[in-house]
């Protein structure tokens, strides 16, 4: 392809999908152009990065301990949900030590049934560390022990983002401002430029749209946001509490937190909910912002990639559209076409990404409405977790959220039915057994945030 | 005291007894009975029967020796498809359970290879011989792949071929010891609830068979799922137009050969799928095409060794039932669909079926969400196996008529779409849930000659002198490994093979698949 391949948006997306972009496809000589437009609307303060952060680091050259140490990161091992007066851990790794052990949940979901006292976290690595306000970094050789303390990150975004920009300037990647924008297209509908301010044109292969914002009318999100200064560094995860109308995220940082809510209903009731906001968690500066949301369900139309407004169409407190954006990019970047036209290669892209889109909706209604999905019926009847075609959502955060919802199986699998309750619970208690005493040897996050830190300066 | 839920499995053939068998290993008998009813006046389908690797987990799975099963059923290792005559009359290519080359530079390695053989590398072999299965199967050599991911032998997998009325034998052993009550008996007639529930199974003799859940193996009659439940049947004819067999075996291959043999033919296909004490042999073909006494003038032509018995005509229709759960019956096997044994998917078709019976297995009543799910993971199955067998009819330039037909048919959108991307880019959008995935896609792309327009945009950075140094060296470095490995024969003659068994990947391609 000759011609470059040029991003537009704003901030953290922009520079994080010219990171992938660039560090790809620099070996290959491409030419590629992030142009920074004026903000559509706020960003947040601070992001909940998920697991596939950490490969994509290592992907770029970009070590964690540089973004914990810029962007005053701390780990991530799941979300704390509180519900009334109940509360649940959800994980992004599995239960148990061995991922591919079969049937270990229905042994949980048995051990749940005959004893309602039980607790499912306790053969969850990343639920016991999580309470015990511990974190380690798995060692390399350990790859079962990586996967069972899978984690992401909670980041500063402006920090981040500045890392980010860095490290595009680093890679030589030409980073242009406009403050308007106008695509130029040709007979057959392709973008075949873009004229920036004082009517400089950039020619365009493909452009990868990065902007959040609906083109059109969507539907209107008010969000609110919070800082506080209370350092949480015993709390390795993000918590989630329960609102009449959804959710309170809190995301720990290193010298304070962030808080989050979003509210898709009338503008009458926002009062009212800055005032229950005020009360349940004793913060009064509460912003404010309000964006347009808007479903995108064909992100890839002819040259023009709308990321952006695909991942905004997933983006809110409990799922972050950073994960989504990096999953367009680095799908886009597995199919790299010769040709800007291509349209069964889109169709095909466009196919997977509604799938992506079904499986984080499907996660998110769970949290209103569990018996109105299908994972929750199939959950409430049979103890199982659909197989998905994404990683979208992890499979620990499917169990431990639908056990956290309260949901029990009415029907218990049957492929443990010829074993023993004893047998059962023996090999539960060894699992359990085995993960205090791993945990037991972990530092605190603390410690792990302090070896990060001197690495980084050594 | 709790009463047990009995299950009637209706039908003995491999179905049945898979179903027996696995359903018995897991279910204990002091919460479930489980009858099989199987007629001796009704055959089984029966016919040697070449499988995928999934078979050695199933095995496993239900406590099956590796050792005592090969020498049980007269099986034979298996490593490849080979396709003679698909795509043009003089193709040959092989569908390998295994991986063709590795990733380089972040590309996949189909993609390096269609950039190096459009620059016209003199050295470029084809594109199989980058894949340790097919120069295994190609050299007649066996050896069992390992776990460990950076060995190359990690990157292939292998099947058996197995005589399907012996391997039914050995299953019905094991499910007989395990409790499972064998009926000899016909059914007459089917008493029915008014919600449609089964509730009774008449036999000839006047005995009523109660359940509460019944399994439908009966075969093509699909005596409860279509017969009594009328479940309905959507027909696949118009993309996979053969619609009779005949089958025939003959004498053993002393040497035989790791890889099932399909030949296509002036209108159809033929196998020929080696066993330890025989060969079974058959045609696939469209009587629209092809009258029976040419079809078996044809077969008897095509063998390679004596016959041992008159060919044996089937009848058949391909699709499968609108679902395959209905009420509180179950259809697995041949009552539930029927895809020819092209890409050797039967078995896998009634494993997964038991496998999903079992994970999402129902108490009494029934419940709607079990049926669902199990319908939807069903019909997912089927039809991207359809799909994949849809593509070696229509990616060929033969002349016949029944060919020309094949060729000009419209697809079905799900195969059309993927069809249509990789002419494009040469890429493919992997799915995760499905048999066949990459490897064997392009296996069948490349092997019926269809080569995309356009490639990844990043080739054309890439120097052709390195990557055709690491293709020859690669490919010396398969060679070497074959070239240690013992003759199949051999293996075969000695039972027995070095290393330890590993535990199946549930993968067609091996543990790095």
């Amino acid at each position: 392809m000759q011609q470059p391949l040029v991003l537009i948006g704003h901030g953290l997306w922009l520079q994080m999908a010219t990171a992938i972009v660039a560090k790809h496809l620099q070996p290959f000589g491409f030419r590629c152009v992030a142009v920074e437009l004026p903000a559509q609307s706020k960003e947040p303060a601070a992001v909940a990065c998920g697991p596939e952060l950490a490969t994509l680091c290592q992907m770029l050259g970009l070590p964690l301990q540089l973004l914990l140490a810029k962007a005053k990161g701390t780990f991530s091992l799941g979300s704390q949900y509180q519900h009334n007066n109940a509360s649940c851990f959800v994980p992004f790794a599995h239960y148990g030590l061995n991922a591919a052990a079969a049937e270990f949940d229905q042994a949980i979901l048995q051990l749940l049934q005959q004893d309602q006292s039980a607790n499912a976290e306790q053969f969850c690595i990343a639920a016991v560390a999580a309470q015990q306000g511990k974190f380690a970094l798995a060692p390399a050789n350990r790859a079962d022990l990586a996967e069972a303390l899978s984690f992401g990150l909670h980041l500063s975004t402006a920090e981040f983002t500045a890392c980010l920009k860095h490290f595009n300037q680093q890679l030589g990647v030409s980073l242009l401002s406009s403050q308007k924008l106008q695509l130029q297209y040709d007979a057959q509908g392709l973008i075949r430029s873009l004229r920036l301010e004082q009517d400089e044109d950039i020619p365009v292969g493909y452009c990868l749209d990065c902007r959040a914002q609906a083109e059109q009318s969507g539907q209107t999100l008010h969000l609110f946001s919070a800082q506080d200064k209370a350092e949480l560094l015993q709390q390795p995860f993000s918590t989630a509490i329960r609102m009449s109308w959804g959710y309170i995220v809190r995301l720990p940082l290193q010298g304070g937190s962030y808080w989050s809510s979003q509210y898709s209903g009338s503008a009458a009731d926002l009062a009212q909910i800055q005032q229950e906001l005020q009360q349940k968690t004793g913060l009064t500066d509460w912003q404010l912002d309000s964006r347009l949301q808007q479903t995108e369900a064909q992100p890839w139309q002819g040259n023009h990639l709308r990321f952006g407004q695909a991942a905004a169409s997933l983006d809110c407190p409990l799922y972050n559209g950073l994960s989504a954006l990096q999953y367009l990019v680095i799908r886009w970047l597995d199919l790299l076409p010769n040709q800007n036209h291509c349209p069964a290669t889109a169709l095909m892209y466009n196919q997977h990404w509604q799938q992506f889109q079904s499986e984080v909706l499907d996660f998110l209604l769970l949290h209103q409405q569990p018996l109105a999905t299908k994972t929750g019926q199939a959950f409430a009847r049979l103890g199982r977790v659909l197989n998905t075609e994404t990683d979208a959502i992890k499979t620990g955060q499917w169990f431990g959220l639908l056990l956290g919802l309260g949901l029990r199986p009415e029907r218990p699998g049957q492929l443990l039915a010829n074993r023993t309750d004893s047998e059962i619970q023996r090999g539960l208690r060894q699992v359990q057994q085995q993960i205090a005493r791993l945990v037991a040897t972990m530092p605190t996050q603390a410690d792990t945030l302090n070896r990060c830190q001197q690495q980084l300066s050594h | 005291m709790q009463t047990k839920q009995r299950i009637i499995i209706l039908g003995g053939g491999t179905a049945g007894w898979m179903t027996a068998a696995a359903l018995s290993r897991y279910l204990p008998t002091h919460l479930y009975s489980i009858q099989l009813i199987e007629s001796a006046q009704i055959g089984t389908v029966g016919v040697g029967e070449a499988t995928i690797p999934h078979i050695r987990q199933f095995n496993q799975w239900i406590g099956l020796d590796e050792t005592d099963f090969m020498q049980a059923t007269g099986a034979s290792y298996k490593l490849a498809i080979r396709f003679r005559g698909w795509g043009q009359e003089n193709s040959d290519y092989y569908h390998p359970f295994g991986l063709s080359g590795e990733d380089l530079y972040g590309l996949p390695f189909h993609q390096h290879w269609l950039w190096l053989q459009q620059q016209n590398t003199a050295s470029l072999k084809d594109y199989g011989q980058y894949s340790l299965a097919i120069l295994m199967a190609q050299q007649g050599k066996f050896s069992r792949p390992v776990a460990d991911l950076s060995n190359p032998l990690s990157a292939f997998n292998y099947a058996y071929h197995l005589d399907a009325t012996l391997y039914a034998t050995v299953l019905r052993q094991h499910a007989i010891a395990q409790g499972v009550e064998w009926l000899d008996g016909k059914v007459t007639a089917v008493r029915q609830k008014p919600n449609g529930d089964i509730t009774q199974l008449q036999l000839e003799d006047g005995r009523l068979i109660e359940g509460d859940l019944f399994i439908d193996c009966s075969g093509f009659s699909a005596l409860l799922i279509e017969k009594t439940l009328q479940t309905g049947f959507d027909n696949w004819q118009q993309w996979l137009p053969c619609d009779k067999a005949l089958a025939v075996p003959s004498e053993k291959d002393p040497t035989p050969p790791t890889y099932t043999s399909s030949k296509a033919m002036a209108a159809g296909w033929q196998w020929r799928i080696p066993l330890q004490h025989r060969t079974g042999n058959g045609l696939v073909y469209c009587s629209s095409y092809l009258s029976d006494s040419a079809a078996e003038h044809a077969l008897m032509a095509g063998l390679e060794e004596q016959a041992l018995a008159p060919a044996r005509a089937l009848h058949f229709v391909t699709g499968r039932r609108k679902q395959s759960w209905v009420n509180n019956c179950v259809a697995i096997g041949l009552s539930s669909g029927f895809l020819e044994p092209l890409e050797s998917t039967s078995l896998y078709l009634v494993q997964v079926a038991i496998e999903s019976l079992l994970q999402y297995f129902p108490s009494h009543p029934v419940g709607h969400i079990e049926r669902e799910l199990f319908n939807e993971k069903m019909q997912l199955e089927y039809l991207r196996v359809r799909d994949l067998l849809i593509l070696h009819y229509k990616l060929n330039s033969r002349p016949e008529p029944f060919w020309r037909y094949c060729a000009e048919m419209a697809l079905p959108d799900s195969l059309a779409h993927r069809l249509e991307m990789f002419k494009e880019t040469g890429h493919l959008l992997e799915y995760r849930q499905g048999l066949f995935q990459q490897a064997s896609w392009l296996a069948v792309f490349l092997g019926q000659g269809l080569h995309p327009t356009q490639l990844d945009a990043r080739l054309t950075a890439l120097d052709p002198m390195p990557l055709e140094a690491w293709f020859t060296k690669y490919q010396q470095q398969l060679q070497h490994l074959v070239q240690a490995m013992p003759e199949h024969f051999q293996v075969l003659q000695h039972n027995e093979l070095a290393g330890a068994a590993v535990a199946p990947a549930f993968s067609l391609y091996g543990h790095r698949g």
